[in-house]
């Protein structure tokens, strides 16, 4: 037999939306299946012939459902679904692997200067940070249209902040040996530091501080806007949860919120 | 075929906006209101108001908010522009069924 607790369980399941876009429906509903449940009572039914009448009026079917999944899924939610996953993936190695070469090869970097690098190894290193900034932005774009804490969303979102971190580290150790060439590598030759070189190292040096500087901060705000998606979604969990009485049985159909 | 469908969704829509014409409800009093009003002859069953209600929302031909008394509970109320339209489609729909009745009951009857 059909009981609130299954019909709100089917609904949500059947309902494509965000989490909390769900949790706005399915209070609806539950509130208006007590509410007919009640007022039928109220009017003489019996409180099972309430219960079997009130869903049969109200629980939605599946088309009903995905007719409401149509009417409040917000447009960038099918764009998420239109991106091949194919591509995904291959984004997602790439800049993984992107990531650890620009670890790795930085402190190799300060030994030569940028402008010394062959064409091909500077476009390549472009194409990494291009790749590992693509896979961020995805990342920190799929937390958002998902909206639930889903682990493996919740572990990208995290790689997105590590990926940031990475990021910063990578080019301050890449700022660091640069500096540590120009203003030490000629002392090192025996000769006075040339002051061509030593301008150029500033210049590179303050340009990429920049870059570390917006990368860091970027790192910090985005790990804070995390935090609060992460709380807000929490609760929107639960209270979604609580809902589809997966909770506490004090927490259930018949308790109050 | 598709005269048909539209001419349920409007029916379904005026029986809403009709009911709302008396004050603000909770949905599933509008859901009472239309079974019990109509005699049986018109019933939201299985959930087929939501849609209806939230396009009417989302067409600002009603408006909704959640009464904070008590448990919280969704009440709609018809906003002026659903009104405008209650008083302009009731008049479509009356010429509508007065047509087909006056086919339905033949030259005759219509002459009568």
């Amino acid at each position: 037999m059909r009981t609130p607790e299954s019909v709100l369980r089917e609904f949500g399941d059947a309902l494509d939306l965000p989490a909390r876009r769900k949790v706005v429906l399915l209070r609806e509903l539950r509130a208006d299946l007590e509410g007919a449940i009640s007022t039928l009572v109220t009017r003489g039914c019996s409180p099972r012939d309430a219960q079997m009448r009130a869903l049969e009026l109200l629980a939605p079917t599946v088309a009903a459902a995905d007719s409401l999944s149509g009417l409040h899924r917000p447009p960038y939610v099918g764009m998420a679904h239109r991106l091949p996953g194919r591509l995904v993936r291959v984004l997602e190695w790439g800049s993984i692997g992107g990531l650890a070469v620009v670890g790795g090869i930085s402190p190799i970097l300060g030994l030569r200067r940028i402008s010394d690098l062959p064409p091909w190894a500077a476009g390549m290193l472009g194409c990494v940070i291009l790749m590992v900034i693509g896979h961020l932005s995805w990342n920190a774009f799929r937390l958002f249209v998902r909206q639930d804490t889903n682990a493996a969303v919740l572990a990208r979102a995290g790689e997105t902040q590590a990926g940031l971190i990475a990021l910063t580290l990578a080019v301050g150790t890449m700022v660091v040996a640069l500096q540590a060439y120009g203003l030490f590598g000629s002392w090192a030759d025996g000769r006075s530091p040339d002051p061509t070189l030593l301008v150029e190292s500033v210049l590179i040096g303050t340009a990429t501080a920049a870059v570390v500087l917006g990368t860091t901060i970027l790192g910090v705000v985005g790990a804070v806007v995390l935090l609060q998606s992460f709380l807000s979604i929490r609760d929107t969990e639960r209270e979604l949860a609580r809902l589809l009485g997966l909770l506490k049985p004090s927490e259930r159909f018949d308790a109050d919120p | 075929m598709t005269q048909q469908s539209n001419i349920s969704k409007d029916v379904n829509e005026l029986l809403i906006l009709a009911c709302l014409r008396d004050g603000p409800a909770h949905g599933y009093e509008i859901a009472l209101a239309v079974e019990r009003d109509s005699r049986g002859a018109f019933a939201f069953q299985h959930g087929t108001l939501y849609p209806i209600l939230h396009r009417l929302e989302k067409g600002r031909l009603i408006r909704g908010r959640w009464d904070e008394e008590g448990r919280r509970r969704k009440i709609y109320e018809l906003t002026a522009k659903g009104s405008a339209h209650l008083e302009g489609a009731s008049k479509e729909m009356k010429t509508l069924f007065l047509d087909l009745i006056r086919i339905l009951e033949g030259p005759r009857h219509a002459h009568a």
